[in-house]
C-alpha cells in the first residue's frame, strides 16, 4: 500500500534554485513594501498641501504593485505554466477560499477595489460607521484612520460594499467645516451674517481664497446660523472649528445677540 | 546710456562686442519699450528718455524675473561651448580659487551696495502717473501703488509727496482701527480740494473682526464721497488680502517692475561706479567670472567669462530690489589685504571685490524647534500688516502672548524676523524663504 502523498500534477517539485530563487523574489518585494510604508510617509510629512497627498497616495499602489510583480514571478516556478493548470489552479484556491477565508479575501479584494476607485486616500478625512478621522494607513486587508481623539480604528475594506463612506476632502487639501450658531430669533439676520462672515474671514487659519457660506434656517426655538469655511491645511480643522467658535461667540455677545438654550431646557423639563 | 553699457558683456573681441552692442540696443529698448508701455497704456505719448532701473508699471505687467527651461538649456549649452573653448587654449589661464577671502569692511560695503533710491523711484513714479495727473479723475479717484516688502515703496511715495506738496495722511493707530473710529476719514476731506497721498494703507486695517471697517469705509466712499484725488500706497499682502475684505470697485493698480539681471546690474554699476570712481571689480570667489562687466581695454583682445549670479539672485528675490541689495552685501567678500582707503582721483588702480558663489550663499531657514503652523500664522500675519507691535500680535492670533514671543524669539535667531521700532516685520534675507514656505503651506500670498 503506498502512503505517500502525490502533488497534482500541474504543480512543479521544487528545487533548491526554485525555492531560494522565491525566497529572493518574496524578501524583495517584502522589503519594498515595507521601504515604501515607511519612506514615503516620511517623505509626505515634510511637504504640505497637495504634494504632501500625492506622496501618500503613492504608498498602496507601491505596495499592488509589488505584490502582483512577485506572483508574477513565483506562479511560473510553482506551477506549469499552462491554461489548463491556470484553471485547475484558480478553482482549487476559489473553492478554499469561498468557503474558508470568505471576509478575509472580500476584504483583499476591497482593497484592491478601493486602490482604483478611491473611496479614501491616504491622508483624507473619512466617516465610516460613525469613526471619523484622518487615513493613516491602507493595508492589504483594513484601513487605519486616526481619531481627533488619537484613536487608530481599523476598519475592513470589507465595508465598502455594505457602508456608506464619508470623504470630507477626497484627496484635495480641501475639507469644508461647518460651525453651528443657535440664536435666539429676535436679531437682525444680515448683521448677524455679516459678522460670522467676517469671523470667518479674519481666522488665522481660513482659506480665505475658498468661499465663506453662511445658511441660516429658523428653528422653533430660534435660529440657526451655519457658518461654513475652509481651513488652510485639513488637520488644522478642529483648531479653525474652535478659532471660528470662540471668536464668533464673543463677537455677537458684543453686540447683544442672545444665544438660545431652549431645546436643552425644554429637554430637562420632560425629564424632571 | 553710460549705464546701460554695463548690461551686456560678452567679450572683448570683434564679433563678440558686435553681437554685445546688438544685445545692448535690444536691451535699452526693451527698457524704453517698458517705460513707453506704461504711458502709452494711459494715452500719454511723452515717453522718458533716462534710462534707470526704477519703473513703475501696472501692476498686471508686472514680470518676476524667472528661470524658464529655455533659459536652463540655453545657459547650459552656453557653458558647454565655454569650457570647450577654454580647452582650446583660447582662454586666460586657469583660475586658481581665492583663500582666506574676509567679510567687506563697513567702509567698503557702504560704496559696494547699493541703496534704494527714493528720489529716482519717486521720478519713475511720477513718469508713471503722469497721465493719470493730467486727465480728469472722476472716474479713478485714486490709484494704488503696490509694493513687496523691502522694495522701498512707501519711501518712495513720501519723496514724490513732499516733492509735489500734496497731502500727508498719516496712518490711524490700531486702537482708532479696533474702534471703528470713521472720523478718522474726514483727514481725506479738504475744502480747498487739495490732493492727499496716504503711504501705507496696510496700516488702515486688522485682520480682527473689527478691524475692516475702516477701510472699507474708505472704498466705499472714494467713489461717492467726493474726495479730492489721492494715491494709496499699499503693501502687496495687504492688497492680496483687502481684495476679499471688499469686493466692490478697486483703484487701478501700479508696483515697481521687477529688477531682474539687467535692471539689477544696471543699478549696481550705477551706484557703485556712477561717482567716477571706476574702481571695484566684481568677480566669483571660486571661478573668476565677472559679475559685473569689467572696464575693457579696446584692444585687450581677451574674453571674459561671465557670472550667472545676479541671474540666480533676481530670480530667487521674485525682482525685489531690498532683497536683492541685502543678499548682495552678504556675498561680498575681499581678501585680508584690500585697500579699503580710496584712491585719489587720478588713481585707476581697480580693487577686485569677491562674490560667493550663488550656491554657497547662505539663506535662513524655518526653524525645527516649533511647530511649524504657529510660525507661519505669525509670518503671514506679519506680512499682511507689513509688521506689528508686540502688543498688537496676541488680539490678533489664537495663541498666547508667552508663545508669540517665544516664536519671535525663535524667529528672529534664524534670520526670519527682525525688531525695530516695537515693531516686528519679516527680514529682508528671510524673505524669499517666508514667502516660499507660506506658498507650499497653501497661504494667501501675493502677486509679486
Amino acid at each position: 500500500m503506498d502512503l505517500s502523498v502525490s502533488l497534482p500534477e500541474f504543480i512543479k517539485p521544487l528545487d533548491q534554485g526554485a525555492l531560494l530563487e522565491i525566497i529572493l523574489i518574496v524578501g524583495v518585494a517584502v522589503a519594498v513594501v515595507v521601504i515604501s510604508q515607511h519612506l514615503l510617509p516620511w517623505l509626505a510629512e515634510r511637504l504640505h498641501g497637495r504634494n504632501r497627498l500625492y506622496v501618500l497616495a503613492t504608498v498602496p499602489v507601491v505596495r499592488l504593485v509589488a505584490l502582483v510583480v512577485a506572483l508574477w514571478l513565483i506562479v511560473p516556478l510553482v506551477i506549469e505554466p499552462s491554461f489548463e493548470n491556470f484553471v485547475a489552479l484558480l478553482g482549487a484556491l476559489g473553492i478554499m477560499l469561498g468557503f474558508a477565508l470568505k471576509d478575509y479575501v472580500s476584504s483583499l479584494v476591497a482593497g484592491i477595489v478601493a486602490l482604483y476607485e478611491m473611496p479614501y486616500r491616504l491622508g483624507d478625512w473619512i466617516e465610516i460607521d460613525g469613526a471619523y478621522g484622518e487615513v493613516r494607513r491602507i493595508g492589504m486587508r483594513t484601513v487605519d484612520i486616526m481619531t481627533p481623539d488619537a484613536t487608530t480604528v481599523s476598519i475592513p475594506h470589507l465595508k465598502m460594499w455594505t457602508s456608506a463612506i464619508y470623504n470630507g476632502n477626497d484627496g484635495s487639501p480641501l475639507l469644508m467645516c461647518v460651525v453651528n450658531f443657535f440664536l435666539q430669533p429676535d436679531h437682525d439676520g444680515r448683521y448677524v451674517k455679516q459678522v460670522l462672515h467676517d469671523v470667518a474671514l479674519t481666522s488665522v487659519y481660513v482659506r480665505i481664497d475658498e468661499p465663506v457660506i453662511i445658511v441660516a434656517s429658523e428653528l422653533p426655538w430660534g435660529t440657526k446660523y451655519q457658518l461654513k469655511a475652509y481651513p488652510i491645511d485639513a488637520r488644522d480643522q478642529f483648531d479653525f472649528t474652535t478659532d471660528l467658535t470662540l471668536r464668533g461667540k464673543e463677537q455677537l455677545a458684543q453686540h447683544g445677540i442672545a444665544f438660545a438654550a431652549a431645546p436643552a431646557i425644554a429637554d430637562a423639563r420632560v425629564a424632571l | 546710456m553710460v549705464r546701460a553699457a554695463h548690461l551686456i558683456y560678452t567679450g572683448g573681441k570683434d564679433a563678440t562686442r558686435c553681437m554685445g552692442q546688438v544685445k545692448r540696443r535690444r536691451a535699452v529698448s526693451q527698457t524704453r519699450h517698458n517705460q513707453e508701455r506704461c504711458l502709452l497704456s494711459e494715452e500719454n505719448s511723452a515717453p522718458t528718455t533716462t534710462e534707470t532701473p526704477w519703473q513703475y508699471v501696472r501692476s498686471s505687467d508686472f514680470a518676476a524675473p524667472s528661470g524658464t527651461v529655455q533659459q536652463t538649456v540655453r545657459t547650459g549649452l552656453t557653458g558647454f561651448w565655454e569650457s570647450l573653448r577654454r580647452r582650446d587654449g583660447d582662454d586666460e589661464s586657469v583660475f586658481e580659487p581665492i583663500d582666506n577671502l574676509h567679510a567687506l569692511p563697513e567702509l567698503l560695503l557702504r560704496r559696494t551696495v547699493p541703496l534704494l533710491d527714493d528720489a529716482a523711484a519717486g521720478n519713475a513714479l511720477r513718469a508713471c502717473l503722469q497721465p493719470w495727473l493730467d486727465r480728469d479723475n472722476d472716474e479713478q479717484p485714486a490709484v494704488v501703488v503696490l509694493g513687496p516688502p523691502h522694495t522701498g515703496g512707501q519711501e518712495a511715495l513720501r519723496a514724490w509727496q513732499a516733492e509735489r506738496g500734496w497731502r500727508l495722511i498719516e496712518p490711524p493707530t490700531p486702537e482708532q482701527i479696533l474702534a471703528q473710529d470713521l472720523d478718522w476719514l474726514e483727514a481725506l476731506a479738504d475744502s480747498d480740494g487739495r490732493p492727499w497721498v496716504l503711504p501705507a494703507l496696510e496700516k488702515l486695517y486688522l485682520r480682527h473682526t473689527s478691524g475692516l471697517a475702516l477701510v472699507r469705509t474708505l472704498f466705499d466712499r472714494l467713489w461717492r464721497h467726493g474726495y479730492p484725488h489721492g494715491v494709496i500706497g499699499c503693501d502687496s499682502w495687504a492688497w492680496s488680502y483687502l481684495r476679499y475684505v471688499w469686493q466692490g470697485r478697486m483703484p487701478q493698480t501700479y508696483a515697481l517692475q521687477a529688477f531682474d539681471r539687467e535692471r539689477l546690474a544696471m543699478w549696481i554699476a550705477g551706484s557703485v561706479q556712477g561717482g567716477g570712481r571706476k574702481r571695484f571689480v566684481f568677480r566669483q570667489a571660486d571661478d573668476g567670472a565677472y559679475v559685473l562687466p569689467p572696464d575693457l581695454e579696446p584692444d585687450a583682445g581677451k574674453t571674459h567669462k561671465s557670472s550667472r549670479f545676479l541671474e540666480e539672485l533676481a530670480v530667487y528675490s521674485h525682482g525685489n530690489p531690498g532683497v536683492s541689495a541685502t543678499i548682495w552685501r552678504q556675498s561680498l567678500q575681499a581678501e585680508a589685504d584690500i585697500q579699503v582707503e580710496p584712491p585719489d582721483e587720478e588713481s585707476t588702480a581697480q580693487v577686485t571685490i569677491w562674490v560667493t558663489p550663488w550656491e554657497r550663499v547662505k539663506h535662513p531657514v524655518l526653524p525645527s524647534t516649533l511647530p511649524r503652523r504657529e510660525m507661519t500664522m505669525v509670518l503671514h500675519t506679519l506680512l499682511l500688516h507689513g509688521g506689528l507691535s508686540t502688543e498688537i500680535l496676541p488680539q490678533l492670533l489664537p495663541l498666547s502672548t508667552n508663545e508669540i514671543m517665544q516664536t519671535m524669539v525663535t524667529l528672529q535667531s534664524a534670520g526670519l524676523v527682525d525688531a525695530g521700532d516695537d515693531c516686528w516685520r519679516v527680514s529682508a534675507l528671510g524673505y524669499p524663504v517666508v514667502r516660499q514656505v507660506l506658498k507650499e503651506d497653501g497661504y494667501l500670498i501675493d502677486s509679486f
